[in-house]
């Protein structure tokens, strides 16, 4: 394993992580919020809400504009005639393969951000694994899917 | 052809007491506010009718509850409100197991646990109570198709390899199992600081002469109850494991074990999906291990004994091949010759277990300084262990099997056929790209979600290779870049 799979994932994925990441930045929003009610009305300490705004900006940097970017770059995958090969991880690169014959199932799925991009996320499952392949157009993704599960639909091994 | 057949009335006991188990931890917070003062009236009264309610239940779901074997298939029909029926036709049954628990053997009855292909719990079935001979009866009416496996068992003229451990190596399992490991374990912590238990102080007062006897007298009697719970984990292990005897058949390894609780166990061959070797510290010191299968699919009604099955409760490290070669030539090899990871994957092994102990450190120090010689003992504990995890971890591939070594506790060293594997990752941070240094992690199948077995900081080649061996594709193990524009088995 020391070739990546020849495939990227589709380019808007970066948009769609990065409208994402922004849905959860009201985490660290509350955060920030809180601090400052806290500091208004309790008199916290004021270096609370300096320490929230600072996390505020780094998660804000890191989710929205460095994280799915690389997360596009070393998102990939390939489909062979007898097995699927997928890379992924940011800090801990990790690349499987999973063999046709063991696929038992393949899904498309798409939830409200990756409707919006019209992109949808292919997952193969083995029996005992579950494996994703993000963000693909709609046409890619369920052709994908039927060639997937075309190629799995191999005579039944007896486990 | 046959009647609809009842369980025997005793599966009601085992109804009842299941369904009592279920509701158990849910009342018991119930009856720890309730169970006093003026409310304890109501509360018991309200037992009461729980307990008869459930017994109610438990003749009634037995009286909907009927089996059946018609020509080749059984039907079963169960459930009160909602009616279940099932259809289970013989070829499609892998293996018809007896199982007696001590309430079994008193009333002569035995539970019959029948295991399908596939993995789905709900295709299986079993019949909680009936009398031994009518479960005998059933096994043998349901056995005619499935794959012929009794008329080999009755067939006397071919000699199949079968042997019972005796009670001396059964003891000896007792005593060198894990259970034992953390029972030396106390003691040795007990007598180690027993002399810190005893305050200092009190040496120097001639009044607390008396003290310290009593105090020595404590460590005695718990030295001592120590050692009566590791001779009755001895006991045990001989009584659960009693007349352990494992046969090989055409197909089947069937075991049978137990003095109080009698167990069959039939494990179709072609379901095993990885045989693993497994020594704690104490037995490897004096080579011995046991050797267990992980097997797909047959669920047993939740039974702790699942996926894992012994095949062997002891064995010495050295016999494990002519064991194999004997019982299971299908994962018959030579003691694997396993590719260690290298000496600058060390760290990584052992900063595993430092990075726990150095934030106990940490903590302790803020929140108990006085008590920072706890952490800071463990810290060489932990540095050996990453040690030992390092020295035990090992790789080989070559085209059919894949072997792995690692330990968590014990050392596990498992055999699994390259085309078992559901899925092979292979994982690297930046660190270990700038060392060649690779962890692997492959997937298997058993019975519940399926098994990881991962090992860290391995050299990157020798994962590489085993990735080339189970792969179909040879040019994505290779070094050189290749072509963008003709690169083969791509899709569009």
């Amino acid at each position: 394993m020391r070739q990546s799979p020849a495939n990227h994932i589709e380019k808007t994925a970066i948009s769609a992580w990065r409208w994402t990441a922004v849905l959860f930045l009201i985490i660290p929003l509350i955060l920030v919020i809180g601090s400052v009610v806290t500091y208004i009305f309790f008199s916290w300490p004021w270096w609370l809400i300096a320490i929230t705004a600072l996390l505020f900006v780094i998660d804000l940097v890191l989710s929205v504009i460095v994280v799915p970017m690389l997360r596009w770059r070393r998102w990939r995958y390939e489909v062979f005639e007898q097995e699927i090969y997928i890379q992924h991880g940011i800090l801990i690169r990790s690349r499987t393969i999973i063999p046709m014959l063991r696929v038992q199932h393949v899904d498309t799925k798409q939830g409200p951000i990756l409707k919006r991009f019209s992109l949808a996320t292919v997952t193969v499952s083995t029996a005992a694994t579950t494996h994703e392949i993000p963000a693909l157009s709609d046409e890619e993704a369920s052709d994908l899917r039927d060639r997937i599960s075309e190629l799995a639909r191999v005579d039944e091994d007896d486990v | 052809m046959m009647s609809e057949q009842r369980l025997h009335p005793a599966a009601i006991i085992f109804q009842f007491i299941r369904s009592l188990k279920d509701i158990a931890l849910g009342l018991l917070p119930v009856l720890l506010f309730t169970l006093r003062g003026e409310t304890l009236r109501y509360a018991v009264a309200g037992i009461v009718i729980l307990l008869l309610l459930l017994l109610l239940l438990a003749v009634w779901r037995w009286m909907r509850f009927s089996y059946t074997i018609t020509g080749d298939e059984l039907h079963i029909k169960q459930g009160i409100f909602i009616r279940k029926e099932r259809r289970i036709s013989k070829n499609r049954i892998q293996s018809i197991d007896l199982t007696q628990s001590l309430i079994h053997r008193l009333f002569g009855l035995t539970k019959v646990q029948i295991e399908t292909a596939g993995s789905d719990e709900n295709v299986d079935a079993s019949l909680a109570a009936v009398v031994f001979s009518e479960g005998e009866r059933v096994q043998n009416e349901l056995k005619a198709d499935y794959r012929m496996n009794m008329e080999e068992k009755e067939d006397t003229s071919k000699e199949y390899p079968s042997e019972t451990t005796g009670y001396g190596k059964l003891a000896l399992a007792g005593a060198t199992s894990d259970n034992a490991i953390l029972i030396f374990g106390l003691m040795w912590l007990l007598y180690s600081q027993a002399n810190q238990i005893i305050p200092e102080g009190t040496y120097e007062q001639a009044t607390a002469w008396v003290l310290s006897l009593a105090l020595q007298m404590i460590v005695v009697i718990v030295l001592s109850s120590i050692v009566i719970v590791w001779g009755v984990g001895v006991l045990w292990t001989m009584v659960k494991y009693a007349k352990f005897t494992i046969t090989r058949y055409e197909r089947e390894l069937y075991m049978t074990y137990g003095l109080i609780e009698k167990r069959q166990r039939t494990i179709p061959v072609h379901r095993i999906q990885a045989v693993i070797v497994k020594e704690n510290l104490l037995r490897q010191l004096f080579g011995l291990c046991y050797v267990y299968v992980e097997v797909a699919g047959g669920v047993s009604n939740g039974k702790m004994e699942g996926s894992t099955v012994h095949l062997l409760p002891l064995l010495t490290r050295q016999r494990v091949p002519a064991f194999l070669e004997t019982y299971l030539p299908e994962y018959s090899r030579e003691e694997p010759q396993l590719k260690r990871p290298p000496l600058r994957s060390l760290p990584y092994y052992v900063w595993k277990g430092l990075f726990l102990v150095l934030i106990a450190v940490v903590v302790v120090f803020y929140v108990a300084p006085s008590w920072i010689m706890v952490p800071v003992a463990a810290l060489p504990i932990f540095i050996g262990w990453g040690w030992l995890c390092w020295r035990t971890a090992g790789i080989k591939a070559d085209d059919t099997f894949l072997n792995l070594s690692f330990r968590t506790i014990g050392r596990e060293t498992i055999t699994v056929k390259q085309r078992r594997l559901q899925a092979f990752e292979k994982r690297e941070n930046w660190l270990y790209r700038r060392q060649h240094l690779a962890t692997i992690d492959v997937a298997i199948l058993n019975n519940t979600a399926g098994r990881h077995f991962t090992v860290s900081a391995l050299e990157e080649i020798d994962v590489t290779m085993a990735s080339a061996q189970f792969s179909s594709v040879p040019h994505i193990h290779e070094l050189q870049k290749r072509n963008k524009e003709n690169a083969p088995g791509d899709i569009e």
